[in-house]
């Protein structure tokens, strides 16, 4: 592809979306807002991977489902390519379309269980382009060769695979179409530990052949390690420390980062990592801590944490943290 | 804790016997495509105060295991074919369904994955925790008496309010909160077993590191001894004493947590210890094992992991591979080990 490798292809601009609770049936009334991504910005480059990680709650599938046009903001903007997304009309919507595609958490359920994989893998390409049927086929064994599945397979249904060869078939479906972004939505967190290993180089190996970006939205840093150039943690809708990933995983800042790398197991029993673990859970969006969200449970929260919103700063080059600690 | 004073209280934990005790069990499932070996004739045995982890992938048998060792294997699909269960010498597998039904609960109990499921939507956490409470109580104990201990057993577990927490429905508390509920209950009738399948795995990371910390905490306290099924070999290293690999409903591996992780035996060990990817150490490509774990109704002869297994030979493909041991606790199945290692 005649892209440039580090380039900003996905630009998030204080992105805000909030949903509102209604009470009663016919005269809805708002009761509240549960505020599931809060003014949030960040940048994927061509060919690389942006990570999303934090814990349930937090807003990351949210935000993917922004990026994917899925949800409609309630303020900023999700730009793609310098195009905002969300304004998207006619032609450039059908380029965005081809052009942003997704991998989800469960191959069960992400699969239409009756349709044949050929279907599944070239449904992107019928509807956008006008392709011949041979050219369809070609393409279509290309891919699942490219995924390490055999091209006979294309005939068969979902069901006739497992967990593991499923993934590689969601992969060959949004590859079909050369997109420039890849939403991956917990991609192996569903699969067995030697069929993760399998999928995640996999998708290492086509990032580099292709260079088409990955927003990785995980909670195990693990993963987000191996396949991640960038790293923000999530916590109640908000970005609370945004870094690349060798910075991060080196000296992780803020507290709420340091208890997910404490609470995140190392496999094996000489490690021994500081012990940093919350009290308490995560509060209800529909309703955050004044102050820094995270003062609730933070074993470091001082006065000023339940009265101001801490800002970001540049602790180094390309990490940003929100904590009043520093 | 250093290494040293850990092993140490690890033997004079073992000195004693075991308190449960399982010698080639066997789980069958019959099914329209043949005969599902689901667990094939498995041996470990677990002390007071001790935590053994079952490691494996899905349909290695790990869960049939636990559900076995509380006779509660799916009906009628499933029968445990072969094996002895013994807890504080009784052999459970000889029980009648009333008698079992004595020390299900009360001497073994469980925790499942899911608190979504193993809780009743319907009744409050009150209505629920008063019902085991109620079973396991002494004859004549006042409801106030009862109550008092649930709303005890609540805020040892660690809920916030627990007074307000026996009106509140399933649905009204979060996961991390419902498991505390499901291990209160399964911890209730000070059992001399526990058995938690999979019990971490639907709660989000800083909520586990909670979970398990309290779960250790409540072991020091009552000395039960945990079989502690997962997947996670972090969690294994975190909770864990020994541990047994599974592989194909057969153990292939089992030694003491250090042991295992710092020289995996068996292949299949290995290969999976490898693929696991780290936190400490950025990697270029991760080691990942070829194809997938054979369907259980069609096992081969030979090992189960051959067909996957870098040093598999002639001999690994036609014999059935017999246990070999190191020492009493470390043991192995594979043709391929050095001498140190005996038939067992």
């Amino acid at each position: 592809m005649a892209t440039e490798v580090g380039v900003d292809l996905l630009k998030v601009d204080h992105l805000v979306k909030h949903f509102p609770v209604t009470k009663g049936l016919i005269l809805q009334r708002t009761v509240g807002q549960v505020r599931a991504v809060d003014d949030i910005s960040f940048s994927v480059k061509t060919g690389e991977t942006l990570a999303l990680v934090g814990e349930s709650g937090c807003g990351k599938t949210t935000t993917s489902k922004l990026v994917l046009r899925l949800e409609h903001p309630t303020s900023g903007n999700v730009f793609i390519d310098g195009k905002d997304v969300h304004a998207l009309k006619g032609d450039g919507l059908r380029k965005y379309r081809e052009d942003v595609q997704a991998v989800f958490q469960d191959p069960w359920s992400s699969l239409d269980p009756r349709m044949r994989v050929r279907d599944i893998i070239s449904e992107t390409l019928v509807v956008n382009e006008k392709v011949s049927k041979r050219e369809i086929a070609e393409r279509v064994a290309h891919l699942l060769e490219r995924v390490g599945l055999r091209p006979e397979v294309a005939s068969l249904f979902p069901h006739e695979f497992s967990g593991g060869q499923r993934q590689r078939v969601a992969v060959a479906s949004a590859l079909i179409a050369n997109p420039r972004l890849i939403v991956l939505d917990e991609p192996v967190s569903a699969l067995d530990v030697s069929v993760q290993a399998q999928i995640m180089n996999l998708l290492q190996d086509l990032q580099n052949e292709y260079s088409v970006s990955y927003l990785l939205v995980a909670h195990n840093l693990a993963t987000v390690r191996y396949l991640a150039n960038q790293v923000a943690v999530m916590y109640l809708g908000e970005i609370v420390e945004y870094a690349d990933t060798e910075q991060l995983y080196k000296e992780p800042l803020h507290p709420y980062t340091k208890a997910l790398f404490s609470a995140a197991l190392p496999a094996s029993p000489d490690v021994q990592s500081e012990e940093i673990i919350l009290t308490g859970e995560v509060p209800s969006p529909l309703n955050p801590p004044t102050g820094c969200r995270f003062h609730s449970r933070c074993p470091w929260a001082m006065d000023i944490c339940s009265q101001e919103v801490p800002v970001k700063k540049e602790m180094a080059p390309q990490h940003m943290v929100a904590c009043h600690l520093y | 804790m250093t290494s040293s004073t850990e092993q140490a209280s690890t033997t004079t934990r073992r000195a004693g016997p075991p308190v449960l005790q399982v010698k080639n069990l066997k789980t069958y499932l019959y099914t329209r495509w043949g005969v599902t070996k689901a667990v094939d004739g498995i041996s470990f045995d677990v002390h007071e105060g001790e935590t053994l982890g079952i490691v494996g992938e899905s349909g290695c048998g790990k869960s049939m295991t636990a559900l076995s060792m509380v006779r509660l294997t799916p009906k009628p699909a499933s029968h445990i074919v072969g094996g002895e269960i013994i807890l504080d010498g009784v052999d459970l597998l000889q029980l009648s369904e009333d008698e079992m039904r004595k020390f299900r609960g009360r001497e073994i109990s469980m925790i499942l994955q899911d608190p979504q499921t193993s809780l009743n939507p319907v009744f409050t956490i009150g209505n629920q925790l008063l019902e085991t409470i109620s079973l396991h109580a002494e004859k004549g104990a006042t409801k106030r008496t009862l109550k008092d201990r649930a709303i005890s057993m609540l805020r040892r577990m660690g809920v916030p309010a627990p007074e307000r927490r026996m009106e509140a429905y399933p649905h009204q508390m979060s996961g991390g909160m419902k498991q505390r509920v499901v291990g209160g209950i399964a911890i209730e009738s000070k059992p001399r077993v526990m058995i938690a399948d999979e019990p971490t795995t639907a709660l989000d990371v800083t909520i586990q590191a909670q979970y398990l910390r309290l779960l250790k905490e409540i072991q020091e306290e009552t000395k039960m001894a945990i079989v502690f099924i997962t997947h996670d070999f972090g969690v294994v290293a975190k909770m864990c004493d020994r541990v047994a690999v599974m592989y194909a409903g057969r153990i292939v591996e089992q030694g003491t947590v250090r042991e295992v992780f710092q020289s995996p035996a068996h292949p299949y060990t290995q290969a999976l210890m490898s693929s696991v990817p780290k936190m400490n150490e950025k990697v270029d490509k991760l080691y990942s094992i070829e194809g997938q774990p054979p369907a259980l109704f069609d096992l081969p002869v030979g090992c189960a992991f051959a067909a996957r297994c870098h040093f598999a030979d002639a001999r690994c493909e036609a014999e059935y591979t017999p246990t070999f041991a190191k020492t009493d606790e470390r043991m192995a199945a594979c043709w391929n080990m050095d001498g140190e290692w005996q038939p067992k």
